[in-house]
């Protein structure tokens, strides 16, 4: 087991993957000091899909229960983000088309 | 009309066509994904109504499954980008939809893996499953627009 703490360990991993210190440092934590150095080396390189595979390999039952309901929780929410971001685009074109063929109107005299 | 107005109406025509681009991930979902997720859901629904009954072969057959179509769904949702996103492909492989959906994806083939090994129990391995199936419920609304 390693003996580093979370802020470390947050500092290492740099700001863009603080969160992930938070949900998943306590059981980084008590891996090797190898296997933590391995997964701040896949972060540092940009290979975060490696990382996130060394920290769900490593999830006992209910870490693993409650990471598969935080990915349906995040999956909903992308959902709803993208259901609202739809009906912006679609009111956006609507709103642009119509100025649009008022400029066209006026162009050609009508 | 003169010269100044033909310029104004063939950038504004631009304007308009650009207007209609593929945006955001619901191109994505709404393109030959759309047949894959239709199946998976059906699926889905047929599996969820019986997963109190399953057997614990049965489950592990079926995250094995689940880890496969989410494989091969993030592997295209990977690929696709370079069909709908290639003017922001760097903005895409950094957005959140695409992260988790690639998180799903090792995620579920990290636990098929655990639940053919034994090393979680069988309730978690269900409630795992049923996570899953409620992922898929999801990109089925989001395919079909219900949300």
């Amino acid at each position: 087991m390693a003996t580093m703490t979370l802020d470390e360990l947050k500092a290492k991993v740099g700001e863009e993957y603080s969160s992930w210190v938070e949900t998943y440092g306590a059981n980084i934590l008590t891996w090797t000091a190898d296997r933590i150095q391995t997964f701040i080396t896949y972060l540092a390189s940009g290979d975060w899909q490696s990382a996130y595979r060394l920290a769900v390999e490593a999830m006992a039952d209910d870490d693993a229960l409650a990471e598969a309901k935080k990915l349906t929780a995040q999956s909903a929410a992308d959902v709803k983000k993208n259901a609202e971001a739809e009906a912006l685009r679609k009111k956006a074109q609507l709103a642009a088309l119509s100025a649009i063929l008022t400029i066209v109107l006026a162009a050609i005299g009508l | 009309m003169n010269t100044n107005a033909t310029k104004m109406l063939c950038v504004l025509m631009l304007l308009a066509m650009s207007l209609f681009l593929p945006a955001g991930c619901n191109v994505m979902v709404k393109s030959d994904m759309a047949t894959k997720i239709d199946t998976w859901a059906v699926n889905a629904s047929v599996v969820k109504a019986k997963i109190d009954s399953l057997a614990e072969a049965e489950v592990k057959t079926e995250l094995a499954i689940n880890a496969t179509y989410l494989t091969v769904y993030s592997d295209a949702a990977t690929n696709n980008l370079f069909t709908y996103f290639f003017g922001d492909a760097q903005v895409y492989l950094k957005s959140d939809y695409y992260r988790h959906v690639v998180q799903r994806s090792i995620a579920a083939t990290s636990f098929a893996a655990k639940a053919e090994a034994g090393t979680i129990g069988a309730a978690t391995a269900k409630g795992i499953l049923a996570e899953e199936l409620l992922w898929f419920s999801d990109m089925k609304k989001m395919k079909d627009g219900d949300e």
